[in-house]
């Protein structure tokens, strides 16, 4: 016949025994899943931007068909992929690292890799597309800091450059939104003393959306339509040269 | 709990201990799921393995024989500087990404509901469901197609269908009906300490008047991050340059 | 005779395009030879998925360019190519396996930088 005390021991027992395993495996929240951003809720720049006299400049000058990568079939980029509200989101978290994986339409897929691993910043970082990010959990909010970022990346549409020291940190959390449900939210900071006389923030909402699709797609598929149209062509204008 | 005798004590610390115990050795007691083989992680195709495994004369159906015929008959001989897709950044499909251009790691990501595959060149996602869902029914085919897998004891079965089709022209051609099963099993051992094997069977009737089956290895590179391969850079870099130099391949 | 031909034009686009290969066939490389040039560097495209070097040499007192494909920067900055090993203005030695119809575009082998520090192709897994 077992004590209540018995009982309560026990059930104390297993759920600290449980739950220093579970903690030390699993994640203090789990984000995996299919987002779909929010752009209603999306806080916007401020206006004026507080841009230095270069970064001003560089907007002044900025013609999507020269400057935005994306016209040349290079990516979109960290921040501006997790900034964008036209794609879907896929986060797929294990303990050690936090994967973004998001399919703009028509074009290559692009990922961030968020290590949770405890591993610091490098300190002289390679300049790459999406970034070196490291993630550390504050509660249930995950902080992840980011640098490493390739001068040709732009951070928004309308050509809103950064140095190449942009830093960013971002901190992600969970809400349930009464109306629209599960909700991921994206605290964003970009610190960049080259390109903004103060730091950039802003706040992002993704809904919950497991039903999504993430259509597979390559953006060579243009080269390869235009090689084809650009042969056909050819083809056709040395056949009428010869009749 | 003052007053108790040792032995009252000793059956009331004795259940939760042995759950305890059982919890910290990782048993189902309060695992999330039963130990599976690893995976995860970095992988190099091993080049000198995974060499001329398709055989060199596919059997064909006899009408696959006669369109390739009649293709090469017309287009032959090929400038692979002009007419290969891949110059133009496409990828392939399933099953050639995952047999392996040798340079170019991939990374496996393992969860409970999926195995996700992204590999370094060309930066493709491959999803693996293992949550028992069905391509919807108005899914359309893709370079990645459909896959679905189960774990079974020490292997990864993964099945994959709708698969963008590739005429007779391509290297491996397929049909819609294409369907690919993969075993992934782990080789403990060998320099890199231990491969992955990926044993995989095309059944595709149109094309092929037999399944075929191959085997891919893959070495363990834990020293290796998957890295940006940006397929069009060099475009963009003589762009930026102010088109300074030829890209000398760029036809 | 026709039915020959067809047979082995397709056993010629088997063999072509069958083995693992890099995404870029390098079918127009002649593997089998090899040329060896030193020139100065006019310029280098460090970059995916191919890099290449414009080189200068002189022969019998005439400047032609000489251009030199390679891998992914991705690659060659993985296994061992460091920034600012090759830039505009070095003297370079290259070796290469020449295209079949233009001998003036090679695929790097083996380069020896100014510095005298070599790489070559092979460190690059296969």
């Amino acid at each position: 016949m077992l004590r209540l005390s018995t009982l309560l021991v026990g059930t104390l027992m297993t759920l600290v025994g449980c739950g220093s395993v579970q903690t030390e495996r699993g994640p203090a929240v789990d984000f995996s899943g299919r987002w779909l951003p929010d752009p209603s809720q999306a806080q916007p720049w401020p206006d004026p931007l507080p841009l230095t006299p270069e970064a001003r400049a560089r907007v002044a000058e900025f013609v999507p068909e020269q400057h935005d990568p994306t016209h040349f079939c290079m990516p979109f980029g960290t921040p501006r992929n997790t900034l964008a509200t036209e794609f879907p989101m896929e986060i797929v978290q294990t303990p050690e690292r936090l994967t973004m994986i998001f399919q703009p339409d028509l074009s290559n897929a692009e990922v961030r890799r968020i290590h949770l691993d405890g591993r610091g910043l490098p300190a002289e970082p390679d300049a790459g597309w999406f970034g070196t990010s490291v993630g550390r959990w504050e509660g249930s909010t995950l902080v992840i800091e980011t640098v490493g970022i390739d001068p040709d990346v732009i951070v928004s549409s309308n050509g809103l450059p950064h140095s190449g020291a942009l830093r960013i940190v971002e901190r992600l959390s969970l809400v349930q939104d009464p109306q629209r449900g599960r909700t991921l939210v994206d605290e964003m900071t970009l610190e960049d003393p080259g390109a903004y006389t103060e730091p950039l923030r802003t706040r992002r909402y993704f809904t919950w959306a497991p039903g999504v699709q993430f259509r597979d797609s390559h953006c060579g598929e243009r080269l390869w339509i235009e090689k084809l149209w650009r042969d056909r062509l050819e083809e056709h204008a040395s056949k009428a040269r010869s009749e | 709990m003052s007053g108790q005798s040792p032995s009252r004590l000793g059956r009331t610390l004795a259940v939760p201990a042995l759950v305890l115990i059982a919890c910290i050795a990782g048993k189902p007691a309060c695992a999330e799921a039963p130990a599976r083989p690893d995976i995860a992680g970095v992988w190099l195709p091993d080049g000198r393995r995974n060499a001329g495994q398709w055989p060199k004369n596919p059997p064909f159906t006899d009408a696959m024989k006669r369109a390739r015929e009649a293709w090469a008959q017309k287009a032959m001989p090929i400038d692979f500087e002009i007419d290969d897709e891949n110059t133009s950044c496409m990828p392939g499909t399933m099953p050639g990404i995952m047999m392996g251009i040798a340079q170019y790691p991939f990374e496996i990501i393992s969860t409970p509901s999926q195995v996700v595959i992204l590999t370094e060149i060309y930066g493709l996602v491959r999803r693996i469901h293992l949550d028992g869902r069905s391509a919807p029914p108005e899914l359309l085919p893709s370079r990645m197609g459909f896959s679905t897998g189960r774990w079974e004891g020490e292997a990864l079965l993964v099945e994959t269908t709708h698969v963008q089709p590739q005429s007779e022209r391509a290297n491996r051609p397929s049909s819609g009906a294409m369907r690919i099963v993969e075993r992934f099993t782990l080789e403990p051992g060998g320099a890199a300490g231990k491969a992955l094997s990926n044993e995989i069977t095309v059944y595709d009737s149109v094309v092929y008047k037999e399944p075929i089956t191959v085997r891919m290895y893959y070495k363990w590179a834990p020293d290796v991050s998957v890295g940006e391969y940006l397929c069009q850079q060099d475009i963009w870099d003589q762009h930026m340059d102010g088109n300074r130099s030829e890209i000398p391949w760029r036809k | 005779m026709k039915k020959l031909v067809a047979v082995m034009l397709v056993a010629t686009l088997i063999a072509m395009t069958s083995s693992v290969r890099a995404h870029h066939s390098t079918a127009n490389f002649d593997m089998t030879s090899v040329r060896t040039i030193t020139g100065v560097v006019t310029y280098f495209g460090f970059t995916n998925p191919h890099s290449y070097i414009d080189i200068d040499v002189v022969e019998d007192g005439k400047t032609q360019q000489v251009k030199v494909f390679t891998v992914a920067k991705l690659l060659m900055k993985r296994y061992g190519w460091v920034e600012g090993d090759c830039k505009p203005g070095d003297t370079v030695t290259v070796t290469g396996n020449p295209d079949r119809k233009n001998p003036g575009y090679l695929y790097l082998r083996k380069i020896v930088f100014a510095s005298g520090k070599t790489w070559t192709r092979d460190t690059v897994p296969d």
